[in-house]
């Protein structure tokens, strides 16, 4: 997917926990994970404002857009 | 105390089991119709179809078992569907895409019973008179307000579990948002 979701990396940046970051949001754990894994169609702006509150950091920091057949990384 | 969806689920179970009822009751009333036909007639089950039907033979009990199958086909196909439908509420999954999809194709297969009814009792008429006497054989063109009403019914089913259908999605896409 040319979306890709840099949650786990945020995560261990910041040195946050997921089952923190859940309860701070307010999403369960699984939701995280499912994030974390890419496994969602679509993140609600809400979810994104809470995560970037929380993690202090810009939706850009989570969210990177990946041009198909780039081999970055 | 029995909450709303145990109600539905409930209800789902009996009608489940109803519809399977009605699978089998389908081509076995047909077949029992059509091996009585004279008594069936006397309770009116071909209340439209002309009376002077004294020259059928077998060839002509054959073609009307076989226009009125086609009819029960898309009755029994409805029911189908209807019975995957309520077996899925029953389950729990009352929004679920598999659902709306068995009300949509339900509701298909009766719009096809709605239209194919019509001609198939003109062809009806036909088989059955076609041994009697020049002059008293009968091409029957019949739409009541019975036919009517069941074809605009089927077509408000038709999009009620379209609108449903498409629904259904929306709500299985959301529920992949976080």
């Amino acid at each position: 997917m040319a979306i890709i979701v840099n949650l786990d990396v945020m995560l261990a940046k910041r040195k946050v926990k997921s089952k923190d970051l859940a309860e701070a949001v307010g999403i369960t754990v699984q939701n995280i994970s499912l994030l974390k894994s890419g496994k969602v169609k679509g993140i609600r702006f809400s979810t994104l404002e809470a995560i970037c509150d929380y993690l202090d950091c810009v939706p850009g920091d989570i969210l990177e857009y990946r041009r198909e057949g780039d081999q970055s990384d | 105390m029995k909450s709303n969806i145990e109600h539905v689920r409930h209800i789902s179970k009996v009608m489940k089991n109803i519809s399977t009822l009605v699978l089998w009751a389908v081509p076995v009333s047909l077949i029992l119709i059509w091996a009585n036909f004279d008594t069936a007639r006397s309770f009116d089950f071909f209340h439209r179809l002309p009376d002077n039907l004294d020259h059928v033979g077998a060839v002509n009990y054959a073609g009307g078992l076989l226009v009125s199958g086609l009819v029960a086909l898309t009755v029994i196909a409805a029911v189908y569907h209807l019975r995957e439908f309520f077996a899925l509420s029953s389950a729990g999954k009352m929004f679920s895409h598999a659902s709306a999809l068995a009300l949509h194709k339900f509701s298909k297969y009766i719009i096809l019973y709605a239209f194919l009814s019509i001609p198939a009792e003109t062809l009806l008429s036909v088989i059955l008179t076609m041994n009697n006497p020049v002059g008293e054989r009968v091409v029957l063109i019949s739409l009541q307000t019975y036919d009517i009403t069941v074809i605009f019914l089927s077509l408000v089913l038709f999009t009620v579990s379209w609108v449903v259908k498409e629904s259904a999605v929306i709500a299985e896409e959301n529920a992949h948002f976080v």
